[in-house]
């Protein structure tokens, strides 16, 4: 059956569905060349719209005969091959253009979605939860989103329309006011305390252009979290400040109750020696005179001794040392008032004093302090003999090292010809 | 011949009655009395020692072990006698590792220093069978385990679990099971509870000081 002999249903039918095609061929060529698709895709729509249109045309005269039109020129050219071709054929062919048609915009489509354009970004910096902001040199801003316009209202208040710069020094100002000091990374609270926002800048280039970028997380959770750290980080650290006190007090404590049996077994012996003397003095028992004497003598020093020895100062036992092996220590200068300071020297003359005794075998040890405005300069030196090779820093002078660089000091050791140890310490 | 000793104690009244001692015997010649182990070595090194009778636990709350250990290693021949009232269940450990010859518990009854300086001076190293034992809440002393010990002398220094897993090399939850368990054997409250009751008997003493290696 050929589309003249179809019925007038059938005619109607696959003269709209031509019409559909023909509009679905317009769309398609369209969009192929707005949206710069590649060139196959562009011949492609073409010829689709071509073919579309060729059967519109060919349905038109077919239409016109079958109204009983007079047919003239490339019209009958038209109607010799519509009038041929069986109607079933045209509807097949139809299908095959509709189906291909569909699946073109189907595809089309999805390139779409995927496809990343300047509405893409806006989009998707409109969708973010987190603010952001970017500025140029002048700071004026060139991309801002809603949750940044959230934030800054929420921080701010009704402020007058700040720039770029204007806002990040605002925050800057704000974050040192609430925290005392500046950051990379600022955090400013809401004025009832119920959000922390962080905020970060970074700069980068775009086409050539210096642009700065400013973004805003919320934070609250994690800052809430970090405050009980802090907070519960403080209380560990009094416990162990007292815990530490309590350890100095429970060894003062033994001390004491050391220093009690003592006592209590002096007091022991006194008893026996009292009575050992009542026994000598009335004459009724053989008692050994000098033995009792010995034991008065011994009695006696040790109550006579003071219960507490109080340490003059940090240096007395290594100055006692020193006195005791024979080496005198002099000393020019005032010995610095900083605990830690007085503790490092100590360690130094007591291992100068070692190497003197040891090594050098000498018996003179120079102690020079010099303070200047903001740091004190100390040598140690001995009058004995130097050492055959430079000496190798382990142990006590390796410490001593550490411990002044630590401490924000410097250490120079000279071996040679003689030694001499010169230490520097910041006041 | 009589042997040359060196006395090291803070305590003056302990140093005195350590003096006493040693002056009443025929055997002995005290040489010095120190107030402070740091200068030991110097005495040792200037003079000829026999004997070093020390005490471990020192005022500032330093230990002498790194002083006896410097002295055994330059001078082998020195006999060294630790004496201590504390209990610290690692000090018996710490001072066979140093090197020390014998080591005496002030409160001991079994055996007078005297005796103990005797049997060092002939060669033998005496050392207690155990440290003394202590009553924490419902445990005893010898009822913790070593691990359980080196977590407990660190807790008294007021350290976190996780300083502690820092410092031991070992992981946090291992320490909380240390310390879960130390609980349920004394069965006190809290860490807090235990760390006091270990520091004031003193089963452990935790400082936070540096070691030197000589």
């Amino acid at each position: 059956m050929t589309l003249l002999e179809t019925n007038a249903l059938a005619f109607v039918t696959i003269g709209i569905w031509i019409t559909f095609l023909l509009l679905a061929g317009i769309y398609s060529t369209i969009r192929a060349f707005s949206l710069r698709r590649g060139w196959a895709d562009k011949v492609g729509a073409c010829l689709r719209l071509l073919a579309a249109f060729i059967l519109n045309q060919g349905l038109a005269v077919v239409a016109m005969r079958r109204a009983g039109a007079e047919l003239v020129g490339l019209d009958l050219f038209a109607e010799k091959w519509m009038t041929a071709v069986p109607a079933e054929v045209v509807v097949g062919v139809l299908t095959i253009l509709t189906a291909l048609e569909a699946s073109i915009i189907n595809m089309t489509d999805d390139y779409l979605k995927r496809r990343v354009s300047v509405n893409s970004i806006k989009e998707a910096t409109d969708k973010m939860p987190s603010g952001i902001l970017e500025y140029v040199e002048s700071g004026r801003i060139i991309l801002i989103n809603p949750a940044m316009e959230k934030i800054v209202d929420m921080l701010f208040g009704e402020e007058e329309d700040l720039d770029g710069k204007q806002l990040w020094d605002l925050v800057e100002q704000e974050s040192k006011k609430l925290f005392g000091e500046t950051s990379d990374t600022p955090i400013l609270m809401t004025e009832d305390e119920s959000k922390a926002i962080l905020f970060q800048r970074n700069d980068h280039t775009v086409e050539g252009v210096p642009v700065t970028e400013i973004l805003a997380y919320d934070v609250t959770e994690a800052y809430a979290v970090s405050r009980k750290l802090m907070e519960e980080n403080e209380r560990l650290s009094v416990q162990r400040d007292k815990l530490m006190e309590l350890g100095t007090l429970v060894d003062n404590v033994t001390r004491e109750r050391e220093m009690l049996e003592a006592k209590v077994r002096i007091h022991d012996e006194l008893g026996s020696l009292l009575i050992a003397t009542k026994r000598y003095l009335t004459g009724g028992v053989q008692t050994d005179r000098e033995g009792i004497k010995t034991m008065w003598k011994n009695n006696l020093s040790l109550l006579q001794g003071r219960e507490r020895e109080q340490t003059v100062d940090e240096f007395a036992p290594v100055l006692k040392a020193a006195e005791d092996v024979g080496v005198q220590v002099k000393v020019t200068g005032e010995y610095p008032e900083e605990k830690e300071i007085r503790e490092m020297l100590v360690f130094a003359l007591r291992e100068t004093l070692t190497n003197t005794v040891r090594h050098a075998e000498g018996d003179e040890i120079i102690f020079e302090i010099n303070e200047e405005e903001n740091k004190y300069h100390c040598m140690l030196s001995n009058n004995g003999k130097a050492p055959e090779e430079p000496i190798t820093e382990r142990g006590g002078l390796k410490h001593l090292r550490e411990w002044v660089e630590n401490y924000g000091g410097t250490m120079d050791l000279q071996s040679l010809p003689k030694v001499v140890l010169r230490l520097t310490f910041p006041k | 011949m009589a042997y040359k000793v060196l006395v090291v104690d803070d305590q003056k009244l302990s140093r005195q009655l350590f003096s006493l001692m040693i002056e009443n015997s025929p055997n002995y010649e005290l040489l010095y009395e120190l107030e402070s182990a740091s200068v030991a070595y110097i005495y040792c090194a200037k003079y000829t020692v026999d004997l070093v009778i020390m005490d471990i636990v020192m005022a500032d709350g330093s230990t002498s072990l790194d002083e006896a250990k410097r002295i055994k290693t330059s001078f082998p021949d020195i006999k060294i006698l630790a004496v201590t009232s504390m209990p610290e269940v690692s000090y018996l450990k710490k001072a066979r590792a140093a090197g020390i010859d014998s080591f005496w518990y002030k409160e001991a009854d079994d055996i007078t220093l005297l005796e103990i300086m005797d049997l060092t001076m002939q060669g033998e190293s005496i050392y207690p069978d155990h440290t003394p034992e202590l009553t924490i809440g419902n445990a005893k002393s010898y009822d913790f385990t070593p691990s359980e010990i080196r977590v407990l002398r660190e807790m008294t220094t007021g350290a976190s679990n996780n300083e502690i897993a820092e410092k031991l090399f070992i992981d946090v939850t291992t320490v909380k099971k240390h310390i879960t368990n130390m609980l349920q054997k004394t069965g006190f409250k809290n860490r807090t509870e235990l760390a006091i009751e270990a520091r004031v008997h003193g089963l452990v003493i935790g400082r936070k000081e540096d070691e030197v290696d000589y």
